[in-house]
């Protein structure tokens, strides 16, 4: 398996995502590395790393990837045929091209589902 | 005073994407016992130091979350008067059965001003490896992992919590300890039913219905360090410490679940009597307030929710 690079509508640099790393994972590990050789590196926001709160909602524009279990409430099944996801939970299977998707305020959980469940 | 009517935090129902990350996460890491896995599917966990048959329900869904947060109260009879008062309140009051929960009684819950669900409960059974009580050790078994004692408190996001903070005071009997007075009005609020700088706590949020954090007590700072090692060698996802508030003056850790909930280690904070004046945070100081040593906010704590 090979690295995949990640790039980023209207960002310099890429991301170099190691094989079953997510685009988040490797843009936070890869900080540093970019820090010291003054080479740009695309930012994406970084909220809860786990497929939760939905801030790094990127739209896949281009690219094969498998994503990591993502809140319904920030992907809907429409959503995700568009190629939107969160970049936390994105694993690039070969070189991709995002742009960042931000929905915010996010649109809100179902409060009947507590109900649902009794 | 002695603690009447609403005793603790009792429970809190979260909602995660991956029962077996979320378990692994709960149970081997932050150290938590499984009790037991309902018929639905729910996952019920509790903490060494806690005598009742649960504290922490994880059901699995497409959506991370808060379900519900729920209170013991006294007694059946102080269930009964909470009916009433929660009624003439004007919050509607709905009633689950005994048995919902394994172990838990009949419950009454309704819905805050913010959009949160809570509930209200008297009987829950004794736990099977309850805290020894004759001639007690000083554990049952010793604690695993970041060695969580209890389910300590709640933070949660949403809006009127101006009418959240009437509610709880007017209907439930809680104190106000502490708040983050900005000049637009109230960001923030810390209330309790005990003797703890808070049980549950809100910040005013447009969307209704989010969750912040759930609160895990730890009863060192020496204990915050071994769980900041533990989130290191696990990577697990933190989001700020290990640090000290300065509202409550907790020093703690905030870190992720593996669905993306807010989790917190929290040790120390200040023992609070209902006489206690409101402490108040205004805009000046207000990074030093949440994170005293950063004295300032990183921006996922205003906007990161599930």
């Amino acid at each position: 398996m090979n690295a995949h690079t990640v790039r980023v509508e209207d960002a310099e640099g890429i991301i170099l995502c190691q094989p079953g790393e997510t685009i988040v994972g490797a843009m936070e590990r890869t900080a540093m590395l970019s820090f010291r050789t003054g080479k740009d590196q695309p930012r994406v926001p970084v909220g809860c790393r786990k497929g939760g709160c939905g801030v790094c909602r990127v739209q896949v524009l281009d690219g094969a990837y498998r994503a990591l279990p993502m809140s319904r409430a920030h992907v809907s099944d429409d959503d995700r045929r568009d190629g939107y996801a969160l970049a936390c939970c994105v694993i690039p299977e070969s070189d991709l091209a995002v742009r960042l998707a931000p929905r915010l305020p996010v649109r809100p959980t179902t409060s009947t589902d507590t109900h649902a469940n009794r | 005073m002695a603690v009447t009517g609403v005793l603790r935090p009792g429970f809190i129902q979260l909602r995660v994407l991956d029962m077996e990350a979320a378990v692994t996460h709960y149970v081997d890491r932050l150290g938590l016992n499984k009790v037991t896995t309902g018929p639905d599917g729910r996952v019920y966990l509790k903490a060494w130091d806690e005598f009742d048959h649960h504290s922490v329900i994880l059901r699995k869904a497409d959506a991370a979350g808060l379900d519900v947060m729920a209170f013991k109260v006294a007694s059946e009879a102080d269930l009964d008067t909470f009916a009433k008062r929660i009624t003439a309140w004007g919050l509607a009051v709905d009633h689950v059965a005994e048995g919902e929960q394994p172990g838990v009684g009949r419950r009454i819950g309704c819905v805050l001003p913010s959009g949160h669900r809570i509930e209200l409960y008297a009987t829950i059974a004794l736990s099977e490896n309850h805290p020894p009580i004759k001639n007690p050790d000083v554990w049952p078994e010793e604690p695993r992992g970041m060695k969580a004692t209890r389910f300590d408190h709640a933070l949660l996001y949403g809006p009127d919590i101006d009418q959240n903070l009437k509610f709880f005071q007017e209907a439930l009997d809680f104190s106000l300890a502490e708040k983050i007075e900005l000049p637009d009005g109230l960001l923030a609020i810390w209330l309790t039913c005990s003797n703890k700088a808070h049980d549950i706590a809100f910040v005013k949020h447009a969307e209704p219905g989010k969750f912040h954090h759930a609160a895990f007590f730890l009863e060192t700072w020496n204990d915050i360090g071994h769980a900041a090692d533990i989130m290191s060698r696990y990577n697990i996802s933190i989001d700020i410490g290990p640090t000290r508030h300065g509202i409550t003056r907790g020093q703690t850790i905030y870190f992720f679940d593996p669905s993306g909930n807010r989790n917190e280690v929290f040790a120390g904070g200040y023992t609070y009597y209902p006489d206690n004046p409101v402490r108040v945070w205004d805009e000046n100081e207000l990074g030093k307030g949440i994170f005293y040593y950063e004295k300032q906010l990183n921006e996922r704590f205003l906007t990161v929710v599930t």
